[in-house]
């Protein structure tokens, strides 16, 4: 019975985690179209650069708050240098946000070289559960988790969030009534990258930061925003939870196929519903 | 004498080509017997293995400064190339390095998918091949000219099947390691010998290689049934696997063991992980506290070159595979002839910074194996040598 709870603890902090990384890519796409792929080398900066602020004695909330800020300046400087004047072309907005991904990560390679770092968690210690232990840190991302959804939520209710959502609707209705679109697409699209970078440097003490986690973590956040439909915020952390506690299961129960339980679970939720749980037909 | 220009320009470019030996191979070398020996090198410093790469060009580079470098006159040359820890990458250096650089022995590759696509090429041209750490009994019988010379890798891991349950005691174990080819050999050493002296596996649990969270096979370790927890893993998994099995409250339940002390718990890592991995036992074939006189003079030019203990991907890859070919060019007089080289090789009874090492009929190394436990000194972090398992034969 504990062995359960402790499976589906793991489970949630995962997708607490998922939920970070894929929020942000949620949002782009679903507001701007954009698919950006580069978005797992955000996460990456955001942890490399987090772990050099603690290395110099940073609390580990000045490193968040610093990932953040390193993950949004990229996003601000992709998107308008590039991504803005690819408006509508997929296949050229494919092509320039995986570019950047190899360029980010041999950058971030060539200044801190290519060996894994991992950082201690801020908290230690573990809660009790009978017999077993969990990690406080773990609870503490399930916190944070919950804490970034909830903002969001409250973010949408306000107007700059009823603009977000006209934006997304119908851009060019939306500008006609005076939105600032493109405006409104920059601030999401940092504020995107943002948690990306924030949520790299929070998974650090859990998965080390190293060259190949910009690709692990774009391959695991393409997923939850394909099985929580694009532009939902609330499809994401279904998804991200969702997912989280079927890959953690998984892994207990069928050992044999622990690799492949979050892409079937992709699958059978695409066959049922193609536009992913709470996505917009086109 | 017009004529006779346009036609010296194309003769002596034809000259110049068959002499290279790009038109046809074998030529240039039948041209110069006494030039320099090249030693191929297919070693990773990209891919998965790219830490491994550096080590063992370390310990090639200190061997050759040891033993000077010079057979019978002929000066060595090393030709390192990058085999990426990919099958087809490496095949393509291979080729180059056979065919344009004339190499005719090669030290590497390490990683087993690898040196299986490069040793059917290798083989059908005659090239001597050192691999660099462990291959199974099979797939090195089906490659005449392949020596291996730190062994198999159930014959070092069988190893601490002895030590866990006549030294340590251990009757029943849960294990956990990579799912691929490397980390279940391992394992499977080690639970084979254990089972064999009459102990029993009781649960058993595989992660995908390049896991990068150990929490839900951590949660499921049996420590009712269990007794110790043997578990492997590679490279980058290492560190975050001790720190994850301190924080689910293992540390203080059940003990842990490795099959194999390198790849989870390697040297330079150990500082990262710190005192909850102290006393943590495995096996290795080489480790820097190694008693004898060469393994002391190793360890002091490693450490005064390079900053650091030498790894035993340094040594075993490198240094004695470089130690090996010296010596069987010192026997040869500095002939490449391969199948004088490989008598030479077989005949060899060689005194490494290991222990005595010499290779079975099969080509493969009968060598110690050392049980080590994570040690420390100040903040120096080691593998301390505490049981030796001599001449271990290949399993």
């Amino acid at each position: 019975m504990e062995r359960m709870l402790l499976n589906l603890l793991n489970g949630v902090s995962f997708g607490a985690l998922l939920f970070l990384l894929a929020s942000g890519l949620s949002l782009v796409l679903g507001l701007m179209g954009i698919l950006n792929l580069a978005h797992g080398a955000l996460f990456l900066f955001g942890a490399y650069v987090g772990i050099s602020v603690t290395q110099n004695g940073g609390h580990f909330i000045l490193a968040g708050l610093v990932g953040g800020a390193a993950g949004a300046a990229i996003g601000l400087a992709m998107e308008r240098g590039f991504l803005r004047h690819l408006h509508g072309r997929i296949l050229e907005q494919v092509l320039i946000s995986f570019g950047f991904i190899y360029v980010l990560t041999n950058v971030a390679s060539w200044i801190w070289g290519t060996v894994t770092q991992i950082v201690d968690a801020p908290i230690s210690g573990a809660i009790v559960l009978g017999d077993l232990f969990f990690p406080k840190y773990r609870l503490g991302l399930i916190a944070i988790g919950l804490v970034i959804a909830l903002g969001l939520y409250l973010f949408d209710k306000t107007r700059v969030g009823a603009m977000v959502r006209a934006g997304m609707d119908n851009a060019e209705m939306a500008g006609a009534l005076g939105v600032n679109v493109k405006f409104i697409s920059s601030m999401v699209f940092c504020l995107g990258a943002f948690i990306a970078g924030f949520a790299g440097i929070i998974g650090v003490p859990i998965f080390g930061a190293y060259p190949e986690i910009a690709l692990d973590a774009l391959n695991l956040a393409l997923i939850v925003v394909v099985v929580g439909g694009t532009g939902s915020i609330p499809g994401a952390l279904i998804a991200s939870l969702l997912l989280g506690v079927l890959d953690s299961f998984g892994k207990a129960l069928l050992p044999g196929i622990a690799s492949y339980t979050i892409y079937i679970a992709l699958i059978i939720i695409l066959v049922f519903r193609p536009s992913g749980i709470m996505g917009r037909s086109a | 004498m017009k004529k006779v220009l346009t036609f010296m320009v194309p003769l002596s470019g034809v000259v110049i080509l068959l002499f290279s030996g790009w038109v046809a191979p074998g030529f240039g070398q039948a041209i110069a017997p006494a030039g320099p020996i090249k030693i191929g090198c297919l070693l990773s410093f990209t891919g998965a293995l790219l830490h491994d790469g550096p080590q063992v060009r370390a310990g090639i580079q200190l061997a050759l400064e040891h033993y000077g470098s010079e057979v019978a006159g002929r000066k060595i040359e090393l030709v390192i190339e990058d085999d990426g820890t990919d099958p087809s990458t490496a095949l393509d250096k291979a080729r180059k390095i056979v065919e344009r650089d004339n190499v005719r022995i090669v030290i590497g590759p390490q990683a087993s998918h690898v040196a299986q696509a490069v040793q059917p090429y290798l083989t059908e041209r005659k090239v001597i091949c050192m691999k660099s750490r462990q291959f199974p009994i099979p797939l090195t019988a089906k490659f005449p000219y392949l020596f291996v010379v730190d062994g198999t890798y159930k014959q070092t891991t069988s190893k601490m099947g002895d030590y866990a349950y006549n030294v340590l005691g251990y009757r029943k174990v849960s294990t956990m390691t990579a799912d691929y080819v490397a980390g279940r050999e391992f394992m499977g050493g080690f639970t084979e010998r254990f089972v064999e002296l009459g102990g029993k596996v009781v649960q058993e649990q595989f992660y995908p290689v390049g896991s990068m969270d150990y929490s839900n096979y951590l949660a499921n370790v049996n420590v009712k049934e269990a007794d110790c927890v043997a578990a492997w893993t590679v490279g980058t998994g290492g560190p975050r696997f001790a720190k994850q099995y301190a924080e689910y409250g293992l540390r203080q339940k059940i003990p842990l063991i490795t099959p194999f002390i390198s790849g989870i718990l390697n040297e330079d890592t150990l500082p990262q992980i710190g005192d909850i991995i102290l006393g943590v036992p495995g096996p290795s074939s080489y480790a820097s506290t190694i008693d004898n006189t060469l393994n002391k003079r190793v360890v002091a030019d490693y450490r005064r070159k390079h900053g650091v203990r030498p790894t035993d991907n340094g040594v075993m890859g490198g240094y004695v595979n470089m130690q090996v070919v010296m010596e069987a060019l010192k026997a040869t007089k500095g002939d490449t002839d391969p199948g004088k080289i490989k008598e030479a090789i077989l005949k060899l009874n060689l005194e490494t910074p290991a222990g005595p090492v010499r290779f079975s009929p099969e080509r493969i190394g009968i060598l110690n194996i050392h049980i080590c436990k994570v040690a420390k000194e100040g903040s120096d972090y080691f593998w301390q040598v505490v049981q030796t398992y001599k001449e271990t034969m290949p399993r």
